[in-house]
């Protein structure tokens, strides 16, 4: 199993269309993006194989970058990505992994602690920690800061990624609480240069954590 | 697997597709099993809109009843959830992975069911190994809003006369006008609210049957 990407794209989040995606994670992915997500909801299966497939070859140009499917395991085998991102309402991460083995990489997203260490008894290779800080995307939730970060890290053996409101100022704070990577949205997806703003995001990432 | 391909086309002859607007798993397995005790034969589970999850709670109690009683279980178009509770296939349409592509997850053991849009999709799909199809609909109807206009009984007879794969009819059925599809030389037919919706499941189930004794 290859070791857990510590910059992840989300997308597309609604926020663009999905060809549109393809667009920005090859720009993330150029920048230092080592996981690009996809994630669309009520896509019929068809097409989001059609997309995955799509974005798998723009990345082929990156072969150390690690394409993440949300929730359709059979849609992450058929395209050879690298891992499946599961949630809350999706299967639970042991039933995935007995159709996946060791191909996948296995996420799983919690919100609490209990979630965290429950994830991680049944298998997760990661978790998809989150929301850090206070989000549009998550109005009316606050975040759930940096000593919960602290905590979920504290908690589990596997490496937890931060997600929810992640700036570059942020990250130091994010990785220093114990983070292993973080994950951004709409951060790097509404940014001008997605390319420049995962370089500046990656050479943080390589400044604070030391090998 | 509890039912095998030479067994396939007894097994399609009452086939019931779950409706997801029933959202209790409770409820939906309850149906089913009042189904099967009037002799249906084949069940679908259509999870959309459902959280995956929940699904597979339904997938794995269905399973498990199907199994029980030599009743085909197939997932609607979510092979990972078909892999994931041990089912039979899967049923795929227009949008849904493609047939061969399905088939490569599934193995050949599994059986994989299609709903074609005209004639060529047809055709490609029994060239990349569909092992029946769901045809329709054979009569109005209003349960799937984008079915389309009704075929007809005559082109329904065209239609599967012209495959060698068992085809079933959908759209539209009621125990009074059934006779037709079994007339056309169909393998058997493919209700949701005809049964799923009865105020008894079992005895709409019988109804059917008898109809196509």
């Amino acid at each position: 199993m290859s070791a857990v990407p510590r910059l992840h794209l989300v997308g597309p989040l609604g926020i663009t269309r999905p060809v549109d995606y393809l667009g920005i994670a090859t720009r993330a992915a150029a920048g230092g993006c080592d996981a690009i997500h996809l994630r669309v909801r009520e896509m019929a299966g068809g097409d989001l194989l059609r997309l995955a497939r799509s974005l798998q070859r723009e990345l082929d140009a990156h072969p150390d970058v690690m394409l993440i499917i949300n929730d359709r395991v059979d849609v992450a085998l058929l395209c050879n990505a690298d891992g499946v991102q599961l949630g809350e309402r999706s299967f639970d991460v042991d039933d995935a992994r007995r159709l996946t083995g060791d191909r996948l990489l296995i996420g799983r997203s919690i919100h609490d602690v209990d979630g965290a260490r429950r994830a991680a008894e049944v298998g997760a290779d990661y978790l998809l920690a989150g929301h850090i800080y206070d989000t549009p995307s998550k109005e009316g939730q606050p975040g759930r800061g940096l000593e919960w970060l602290a905590e979920v890290a504290g908690a589990v053996e596997i490496p937890v990624i931060a997600i929810g409101g992640i700036t570059i100022d942020r990250l130091p704070d994010v990785l220093a609480a114990g983070a292993h990577g973080v994950a951004l949205g709409r951060e790097l997806l509404e940014s001008a240069d997605p390319y420049a703003t995962s370089q500046r995001l990656r050479q943080t990432i390589d400044r604070e954590v030391r090998p | 697997m509890t039912v095998t391909r030479a067994r396939l086309s007894k097994a399609l002859r009452c086939y019931l597709v779950t409706d997801p607007g029933v959202e209790s798993v409770e409820r939906t397995v309850e149906i089913c099993r009042q189904s099967i005790d009037g002799g249906v034969t084949a069940i679908q589970l259509r999870a959309k809109g459902w959280p995956d999850r929940r699904a597979l709670e339904a997938a794995l109690a269905l399973r498990a009843l199907c199994a029980k009683a030599g009743v085909l279980f197939l997932v609607n178009d979510r092979v990972d959830l078909a892999l994931a509770s041990d089912a039979d296939g899967v049923h795929l349409g227009v949008e849904d992975l493609p047939v061969e592509v399905a088939r490569r997850l599934l193995g050949e053991e599994a059986i994989i069911g299609y709903s074609p849009e005209g004639e060529r999709d047809r055709a490609e799909a029994l060239r990349h190994g569909a092992d029946y199809l769901g045809v329709g609909p054979v009569y109005a109807t209003a349960t799937k809003a984008d079915a389309g206009p009704a075929l007809g009984v005559e082109r329904f007879t065209e239609i599967v006369r012209s495959v060698d794969v068992p085809v079933i009819g959908i759209g539209g059925l009621k125990p009074d006008n059934a006779r037709a599809v079994r007339d056309a030389g169909a393998a058997g037919f493919a209700v949701v609210s005809a049964i799923f919706y009865a105020d008894d499941p079992a005895a709409a189930a019988r109804a059917f049957n008898e109809v196509w004794q």
